[in-house]
């Protein structure tokens, strides 16, 4: 296992709640300057030259620790790594000096065109080995590590080789990347596709985790008739996903935790509220893990 | 090594064509039936959340079309011209002409003009930055050497001549709650956007200025840009048409020096 030395440890990411950073809440957040762990931004919106988003996120950089979390490197992607898009990316990390820089294990570029989703990989060596290739080019371009993390999907592959949860230790156990848990992705994922959820965080390599991601998901039904869940990031963190992040910082102890709403945007205290429900949480997750102890 | 790269260019294919099955490598469901449910999550996610991007880009457009046809007019071109790029700011900039050879709305002739319009404030918004030039940087100019002055635009102008009233388009279904129809009898119009800071700013120019604008954008000098103005309209007056310029933060640079290209910012003109 290689192990990769951290170029950006100013402003670590702090084991507390933050919430995805949305425009709509840019101003709410300089002139309140609300009591708040950190943010996290979506890498590809911080991608132009100029103009009022680099505007506000500088300012906002100046008073909050910052992540990035890229959405649209395509590091499933079975053709050659975009490396004009990962340049972009090194240049939103140098700007803005991020404590800490997530991807997904998905792809979403194919023969030079972007699906804007995060797209299912079968479990397979073969996956694997891309992946491994893939996120290796990143960490040496950016110099740092980064974490990768869990999916929510919608379909199973006919030729899958190994689970997700045994394809995420392996990946990070070859490339030395980091682990970024989403405990609705967890949830989703279990409804869909048939396996228990706290099992799954049970079994999780929890050390290898350094943030988690919270959201709410969507109710639909597939061919069966029987319940199928979308990661619509649009609703309150249901109460089975916060039961298992109580699950998985008991398990694991404090971690940065993000609410990601991005879709029917709550107004900023809304936000808050859910952010503030999130440090409520992990406090019993710790406090249970302390009586364990 | 490529069966990954055979299988994901089989489900890139499948989630642009709505008519074909989920592709060969999704698993069936435990009645060995094709996951179409499943599958088209994907297909939604993808048409819905890029369709998303071109209402945020295209709001009056929308307007215009109403919400329906604009999300059928979206999926049509989301199939044809998918992303190059997942950065998304960057996706619309061929709207426009998508829409100017969309047959079924060949009969809203100004329709193409205004997407283009709302691209190029959009583009304005994600500019680089720029030092607008004061009054007093020109007012250090001898009077008799300001005719041979060329200007530097601000990274973020852009200009748009249309044979369309798009300014009086875009300006009544972006203001007003109850849309004032713009009469049949409206002209062409010409709109210079600008950001200066946070906002982007859309402003009217009379075709003297537009003259003017256009001819300086293009490198041209003052008293160049100035002749061509008057061609336009005898009594154009280059006086407050310069100062109306640095007051809107429009120009960042005076050179007696001729513009290099790559330092001139091109707007759109139509044709």
């Amino acid at each position: 296992m290689r192990t990769l030395r951290h170029f950006h440890m100013a402003d670590p990411i702090p084991a507390r709640a933050g919430v995805g950073l949305k425009p709509e809440h840019y101003r709410d957040i300089l002139d309140n300057r609300p009591d708040i762990g950190w943010f996290e931004v979506h890498a590809e919106n911080y991608m132009e030259d100029g103009g009022p988003p680099h505007r506000y996120l500088s300012e906002i950089r100046e008073r909050y620790p910052l992540s990035v979390h890229g959405v649209g490197l395509s590091i499933g992607g079975a053709g050659s790594l975009d490396l004009e898009h990962l340049a972009r990316l090194k240049r939103v990390c140098d700007r803005y000096e991020p404590g800490l820089v997530s991807e997904h294990l998905a792809w979403s570029s194919h023969d030079g065109c972007y699906f804007n989703d995060l797209l299912p990989l079968p479990y397979t060596t073969e996956t694997l080995a891309r992946v491994c290739e893939h996120v290796d080019i990143v960490q040496s371009t950016l110099k740092r590590q980064i974490l990768i993390e869990n999916p929510s999907t919608y379909v199973d592959f006919a030729g899958a080789q190994m689970r997700e949860i045994d394809f995420l230790g392996e990946l990070a156990k070859r490339t030395g990347c980091g682990l970024l848990l989403d405990v609705n992705n967890v949830f989703v994922q279990a409804t869909n596709h048939g396996f228990r959820a706290a099992d799954y965080i049970d079994e999780f390599p929890l050390h290898l985790v350094q943030e988690i991601h919270l959201a709410g998901h969507a109710h639909d039904t597939d061919d069966d008739a029987a319940p199928l869940l979308i990661d619509a990031h649009g609703a309150p963190v249901a109460d089975p996903v916060w039961s298992l992040f109580v699950q998985a910082i008991e398990k694991g102890g404090a971690r940065p935790a993000l609410i990601e709403w991005d879709n029917d945007i709550p107004d900023w205290e809304r936000l808050h509220a859910e952010a503030r429900r999130a440090e409520d949480f992990m406090k019993q997750g710790e406090r249970s893990r302390g009586q364990a102890a | 090594m490529d069966k990954l790269l055979e299988a994901q260019g089989e489900f890139a294919t499948a989630i642009r064509d709505f008519e074909s099955p989920p592709p060969s490598s999704v698993a069936r469901t435990p009645a060995g039936a094709l996951p179409i449910r499943r599958f088209s999550v994907y297909r939604n996610n993808v048409v819905m959340s890029l369709t998303e991007v071109l209402e945020a880009y295209f709001p009056v457009v929308r307007r215009l079309v109403g919400d329906e046809y604009f999300r059928a007019m979206a999926r049509f071109f989301i199939v044809t011209e998918p992303p190059a790029t997942p950065v998304l700011s960057q996706y619309g900039a061929g709207f426009p002409a998508f829409i100017a050879s969309f047959e079924p709305v060949s009969d809203l002739p100004y329709l193409a003009d205004v997407a283009l319009m709302e691209w190029l404030q959009q583009r304005a918004y994600h500019s680089p930055e720029g030092v607008p030039l004061t009054a007093e940087h020109l007012s250090q100019v001898n009077a008799e050497d300001v005719a041979a002055l060329r200007l530097v635009f601000h990274p973020a102008a852009r200009f748009l001549s249309s044979s369309s009233p798009v300014f009086s388009i875009w300006r009544t279904n972006t203001f007003d709650a109850d849309v004032v129809p713009v009469g049949a009898d409206a002209g062409p119009e010409a709109v210079l956007i600008v950001r200066p800071e946070m906002e982007v700013k859309t402003l009217l120019l009379q075709a003297g200025t537009a003259m003017f604008v256009d001819r300086l954008m293009q490198g041209a000098t003052i008293g160049e840009a100035y002749e061509s103005a008057l061609e336009q309209d005898s009594a154009f007056d280059p006086a407050p048409a310069l100062a109306a310029l640095i007051e809107l933060g429009a120009l960042i640079e005076a050179s007696s020096q001729p513009i290099k290209e790559a330092t001139r910012s091109n707007g759109g003109s139509s044709t």
